[in-house]
């Protein structure tokens, strides 16, 4: 099995594409989609901890974090649906003004 | 090959599909493709999971993350018809600034690691189940030690089903 600091660094690539992600798209089911990686990227950091530290306290946060991101993704895509009714359009750039 | 040498090619590997998919998501211009590309970075993850030897998160990172919220993306894409949507370029106006700042900052980073190298000072490696079956280590640390963000997850769940609920509903 490779060194733990190898999927850390692969965690810290991971998170910063997800980022990027969510800073360069303006579909908002793509940004959605780049969350889910950062979320990933934590993830793996979190179960690399875990092994580095021979501790399961790392494993359990995976799975407290994998329960939070179903939980946001349920509810940040009615949010869309919603969004789409209203507009007919889910760029975020035309999502810009609070009531109209 | 011994068993040190077959993880760190599998490492490798998982860790070059998993980059090239995550790219992928953020430049591919349809979504329902992006989404499907997200499914394979999904199963690569998975693989770095069991390389971590936490087997049980690997297999509910492919049920429930690709096999439970990735179909809920597909679901939505497919019902809003957004596989259409088209969009326009990605970096407006800010293509020079990017590449001459993203360059200073991989340059940064080359030099960094090839001053320190890549150890990060991190403990001793070592099984976090201690040798006993994941599964049951993780089942017996999650109902013990961890029982107060177990239930407080449970309750998080309901309420975000009750708010996805609410907040799709076309009329209240």
């Amino acid at each position: 099995m490779a060194p733990p600091s190898f999927f850390v660094s692969l965690s810290a690539v991971l998170f910063a594409i997800g980022a990027s992600g969510v800073l360069l798209r303006r579909n908002a089911i793509v940004i959605l989609m780049s969350i889910e990686i950062m979320l990933n990227a934590a993830n793996l950091a979190f179960a690399a901890f875990a092994v580095a530290w021979a501790s399961l306290e790392g494993q359990v946060f995976v799975f407290m974090v994998l329960a939070v991101a179903a939980a946001e993704v349920a509810v940040g895509l009615a949010i869309m649906v919603a969004i789409y009714r209203e507009r007919g359009s889910i760029d975020v750039d035309k999502v810009n003004l609070l009531k109209w | 090959m011994d068993a040190l040498q077959t993880g760190v090619a599998v490492f490798w590997g998982a860790a070059f599909v998993s980059v090239v998919s995550a790219v992928s998501v953020i430049l591919i211009r349809s979504t329902i493709y992006a989404a499907l590309v997200l499914v394979v970075h999904l199963v690569a993850v998975a693989a770095l999971f069991v390389l971590l030897m936490a087997e049980f998160l690997a297999a509910v990172q492919v049920v429930v993350y690709a096999g439970a919220i990735m179909v809920l993306f597909l679901f939505v894409i497919m019902m809003l018809g957004l596989e259409r949507v088209e969009e326009g370029s990605l970096l407006v106006g800010q293509g020079r600034w990017g590449l001459v700042l993203g360059s200073a900052v991989a340059v940064l980073v080359v030099l960094a690691v090839a001053a320190g190298g890549t150890e990060l000072g991190l403990g001793p490696g070592g099984d976090p189940s201690a040798g006993a079956d994941n599964t049951a280590a993780l089942g017996r640390e999650l109902f013990t030690r961890n029982v107060l963000a177990f239930e407080a997850v449970s309750v998080l769940l309901l309420v975000a089903m009750v708010g996805a609920v609410v907040l799709a509903k076309r009329r209240l």
